[in-house]
């Protein structure tokens, strides 16, 4: 059976399905056109728009930036392309129930995923162009959590455990 | 005059870009405080300086560097940097005033961990 995943930019078009293992048949490539073009009207939806194209957008804004050496002024490294691919995947990867973050560069090459409640409730994921996921969170005082994961297309589920506790806080 | 004659200093972080600013709070959001790779945060050793004072360095010494003007700083007490277990180290250079934190390990994640705890306790001061 075919299998396919979304990948790339968030604003996706068909083009930009990833086949990982590509189907020959013509039921194969009916379900390859029937999902892009779910993609293609989703992503111009008004939902689609909140939830897919304006982070994209961010995203690519954030990269236009910081994508050469010392974008800050202070000696950080610059955002690269493979940085900024993993991110949209990381945006792919968010279930619905989980509100878009801000993105925010950091000094040492990464995207961070931020999302705040208060100075003392905020949760950080940052990805880097190994698709090293690490986050870093603060619940509530005496409560924080640090880590790092390898990211591969699912968000792992101490991560999404995470993200739900600060939801819900 | 020596640093840490007292317990707690004052230290402040100048913020030039907008995406290091949380406008409804207002705050300074972590990646303000996060290190670059040489491991030094450049800050400057403000107690006893007047408001004046401190954006007087920053227009001195910081502001040119950047080549934009500032938006906002962030105050903190050196009692932060230590209970992360981070130092402070005073070079003087290219002000009297000037420091870093240094102390981070770089291949971890909990610098991630302390550059949000230096935001939560940074209080945001934006120029008048």
């Amino acid at each position: 059976m075919t299998t396919l995943a979304i990948a790339g930019p968030y604003a996706a078009r068909a083009g930009s399905l990833r086949v990982q293992r590509p189907g020959v048949s013509d039921a194969a490539n009916l379900l390859r056109g029937v999902i892009a073009r779910a993609i293609d009207d989703f992503s111009t939806s008004a939902i689609g728009q909140a939830r897919i194209s304006e982070p994209a957008a961010a995203l690519q804004e954030l990269f236009a930036g910081c994508n050469a050496p010392n974008w800050d002024g202070e000696g950080a490294e610059p955002i690269t392309v493979a940085t900024l691919s993993a991110a949209h995947e990381l945006l792919h990867a968010l279930p619905a129930e989980i509100p878009i973050p801000e993105f925010l560069p950091e000094p040492v090459g990464r995207i961070a995923f931020e999302w705040y409640k208060s100075k003392h409730c905020i949760y950080v994921l940052s990805i880097g162009s190994d698709h090293s996921l690490e986050f870093a969170g603060l619940f509530g005082r005496g409560n924080e959590v640090h880590g790092k994961f390898n990211f591969s297309d699912v968000l792992p589920g101490i991560v999404l455990d995470h993200l739900r506790e600060l939801l819900a806080r | 005059m020596p640093f840490d004659r007292r317990p707690g200093e004052r230290l402040t972080r100048f913020v030039f870009d907008s995406g290091q600013l949380r406008a409804t709070a207002p705050r300074i959001k972590h990646s303000a405080f996060m290190p670059p790779t040489s491991g030094k945060l450049s800050i400057f050793w403000t107690s006893d300086l007047g408001d004046e004072a401190v954006w007087g360095i920053c227009t001195t010494h910081v502001a040119p560097l950047r080549g934009k003007p500032v938006l906002a700083r962030g105050d903190f007490n050196s009692l932060v940097v230590y209970a992360q277990d981070l130092r402070v180290d005073v070079d003087g250079i290219p002000d009297p005033r000037h420091a870093n934190v240094v102390g981070w390990d770089m291949s971890s994640t909990r610098t991630r961990l302390q550059a949000l705890k230096l935001a939560e306790a940074a209080a945001c001061i934006l120029p008048g």
